[in-house]
């Protein structure tokens, strides 16, 4: 057995106490830093998610909205000596009523001239045919 | 004896710093709900796994919702171009006060082509914006001033013809 003083043991175990609290304070304090600040992270990551998701659930829903009013027309719309009241009002009929899934669309008028036109009566040939 | 003792405080601070941990977490969680209300067990010492499974599956459901939205948008893009070139016609004739002949419209499912006459004193109709407007969704745009001549004192007729061809 190794006899040494008391004064050494005492100032060996006051050594050991300070440096063993401090170590441990230390350590255990970074670490408990480190991984709550990693948790952190990842619940903002999750957090930032599940925005991102609720934001693109209401984009679907509205896009889904959108999507409901793409239409076709059952058959096939030919019409002649249309009015050009008439051809406007079809138009405006056709294009605010949805979006129209079409492959065909003529609208012929009787004349082509540009300056005859206010005085003579121009008349349409409207065909719009609608596709799958 | 005393050697233990004296090492008595650094084990209590690891009693301690867990205990800390676990407040810092429980604090956390208050301050996120999206992750607490996803938690199936309060055991704290499974949260970082259960965090992960959570985010994995909430971006597996992200990648999910926007592969649907590109979807429906790809598709109702598609559906607008069968029309679009007739609502930028409507809605560049019907904004101006000049009057408009249309004469002659044909859409074959690939290729469109508008022919009409505006008349008015000047053209009220900028070839460049109907053109970046209507490239937006066609290829091989043309927005072409074909002819303009006066035919009544100081006003005019201008012919227009748009033709494009769907992306």
């Amino acid at each position: 057995m190794i006899l040494i003083p008391r004064k050494g043991a005492m100032i060996i175990l006051f050594v050991t106490l300070i440096v063993s609290t401090l170590g441990s304070l230390l350590y255990f304090s970074g670490k408990t830093y480190t991984y709550v600040s990693k948790l952190e992270q990842k619940f903002m990551e999750v957090r930032s998610v599940s925005r991102n998701i609720a934001q693109l659930e209401t984009q679907l829903k509205q896009l889904e909205n959108v999507r409901a009013s793409v239409y076709s027309v059952q058959s096939t719309f030919a019409k002649d000596e249309m009015t050009p009241e008439q051809v406007k009002e079809k138009l405006y009929e056709v294009l605010s009523s949805g979006l129209l899934i079409t492959d065909y669309i003529v609208i012929k008028a009787s004349l082509s001239e540009p300056i005859v036109f206010k005085k003579l009566s121009v008349k349409y040939t409207m065909i719009i045919r609608g596709s799958e | 004896m005393l050697l233990v003792i004296s090492i008595l405080p650094s084990i209590s601070l690891l009693s301690l710093s867990y205990f800390i941990m676990e407040q810092k977490i429980s604090k956390l969680l208050i301050r996120y709900p999206e992750v607490f209300n996803n938690l199936t067990t309060t055991d704290l010492r499974d949260i970082d796994a259960q965090i992960d499974n959570l985010l994995s599956s909430l971006k597996a459901k992200e990648s999910q919702l926007k592969s649907a939205s590109e979807e429906i948008k790809n598709y109702i893009i598609e559906a607008y171009k069968n029309t679009y070139f007739l609502h930028s016609f409507l809605k560049y004739t019907s904004t101006n006060t000049n009057s408009y002949f249309l004469t002659n419209v044909i859409y074959d499912g690939q290729r469109f082509y508008v022919d009409f006459y505006e008349y008015g004193t000047e053209t009220q109709i900028s070839t460049s914006v109907v053109y970046n407007d209507l490239a937006r969704f066609y290829k091989d745009v043309l927005v072409s001033l074909l002819e303009q001549r006066n035919f009544l004192g100081d006003m005019k007729y201008f012919h227009y013809i748009w033709e494009g061809r769907i992306r």
